[in-house]
């Protein structure tokens, strides 16, 4: 205090030299209308200036509030969105004739719910179940290709083996071209190969070469899309090729996939049985 | 020559502001230029009185001036600023560093020189503190140059006048 007062007794010339000066900017700044808008502008500008600082803190602070909010907005969305699925309704298709004995196979569309691929067998459910006609043994196929065997089935979902199931699966399939059939396995090691195996060494391959289902297990139609021939070699120990096949369906974007109902499967089981009972007979 | 006093030195100021109230700013030379006398009031008050006095004095006349010219508080300023600064401007007109302030002790070159010093100052901070456009700062330069001659010439003609060089 006493430095202030010193300061300004030794300055006190200057001191009220400010004063006035001081008194002189108001009444410039009070009077004119060009400084007085000049300072209106600057001010405005200095207050937007710190407001926004303050209100980023604010908002900062009230993110924890924020975020609780959208995560209650996003679960109402959600449950607007998602909660109703299961209860629509399925659309049958191709079910022109099925009294006529004309038409075999009838298809259910349905939806992915959980899926799986990393694993050694894989599965996936869906959102059709016992309710829409969807029983075990049923083959299912994606818009692009086979997609697994259904194994079991609740009142509205169903559990479906992935064809990436290393001791499973087990799928007849053949190539396009040349009609040959072989058993389509998976190994368990990359998600978008699967192999065919028992084809005879004389056929020949070119790779590119479609694989479709060949229609003898009464799981698939015949001509469904598989894949396509990858590579092949030689298998040393049974002496038939071994057909690598890169899948036309990825296996871990499915989203969309129709279950395939065999309206004679009862009769070609019954035909079956009588095959075996032979076969039992002669050993 | 009377002794000046606090009375006479209001006399002077009304005399001043009228004459540039009435007189001078109905003057317009080349069209826009008005020669600007009052400051005289602050280049020529007699050194060693009280400085106290001496910038209140200079303050109130560049607050009659605004008043009559509704221009705020820009001629206060700028007398206010000359007047605490005019020590200043006298050292630097002059070769000397002594303490000794007197126009008689001065050359007439470094006389005017300090009139134009002071006027020029004057005139800069009244134009730019008036206009108050950065992007007109050529164009309020060349006015202040252009007011601050003319001025001059008549700050020049009111010290033949009055004899203030021999004087003060």
């Amino acid at each position: 205090m006493g430095f202030l007062l010193r300061l300004f007794s030794k300055n006190a010339l200057f001191v009220f030299f400010i004063f006035l000066q001081i008194i002189a900017l108001v009444l410039i700044f009070s009077k004119n209308a060009m400084q007085r808008s000049w300072l209106a502008g600057q001010t405005a500008a200095f207050n937007s200036w710190v407001s926004g600082y303050i209100d980023e803190g604010v908002s900062y602070l009230k993110l924890k509030q924020i975020n609780e909010d959208l995560v209650a907005q996003n679960k109402a969305l959600m449950t607007q969105l998602y909660g109703k699925e299961g209860v629509k309704n399925p659309v049958f298709r191709k079910v022109h004739d099925t009294l006529g004995g004309g038409q075999i196979y009838t298809f259910v569309d349905g939806e992915i719910v959980f899926n799986s691929i990393n694993r050694r067998n894989n599965y996936f459910t869906i959102n059709r179940g016992k309710r829409d006609g969807v029983f075990p043994q049923m083959g299912v196929m994606a818009p692009k290709g086979i997609a697994g065997i259904v194994i079991n089935s609740t009142d509205s979902y169903a559990l479906v083996q992935s064809v990436l199931s290393v001791n499973k699966i087990r799928i007849n399939a053949a190539l396009k071209n040349s009609g040959y059939f072989g058993t389509l396995t998976w190994r368990g090691d990359n998600s978008r190969v699967m192999h065919l195996a028992d084809v005879p060494k004389y056929v020949s391959i070119k790779v590119g070469d479609t694989v479709v289902t060949d229609g003898k297990s009464a799981i698939f139609p015949k001509g469904v899309m598989i894949g396509t021939v990858a590579g092949y070699t030689v298998d040393n120990k049974t002496g038939f090729w071994d057909i690598s096949v890169e899948l036309s369906e990825k296996m871990g974007a499915l989203s969309k996939v129709y279950v395939v109902k065999n309206l004679k499967k009862a009769e070609v089981q019954k035909i079956s049985d009588t095959l075996q009972a032979v076969i039992k007979k002669e050993e | 020559m009377i002794s000046r006093t606090l009375f006479t030195d209001l006399l002077i100021m009304i005399f001043l502001v009228a004459l540039q109230i009435f007189v001078l700013n109905r003057i317009t030379l080349f069209g826009k230029y008005t020669p600007v006398l009052y400051p005289v009031f602050v280049m020529f008050y007699p050194f060693f009185r009280n400085k106290y006095q001496f910038l209140a004095l200079s303050f109130l006349i560049g607050l009659a001036i605004d008043t009559f010219l509704h221009s705020g508080g820009i001629n206060a300023f700028a007398t206010t600023l000359i007047a605490y600064y005019r020590t200043l401007i006298f050292r630097s007109s002059t070769d000397t560093s002594t303490d000794f302030f007197s126009f008689q002790s001065l050359q007439w070159s470094q006389f005017l020189l300090f009139l134009f010093s002071s006027i020029f100052l004057h005139q800069l901070f009244v134009q730019y503190i008036e206009f108050f456009k950065f992007s007109r700062i050529f164009e309020i330069l060349l006015n202040v140059l252009v007011t601050s001659v003319i001025s001059f010439i008549f700050i020049i003609v009111y010290a033949l006048i009055f004899k203030i060089k021999q004087k003060v």
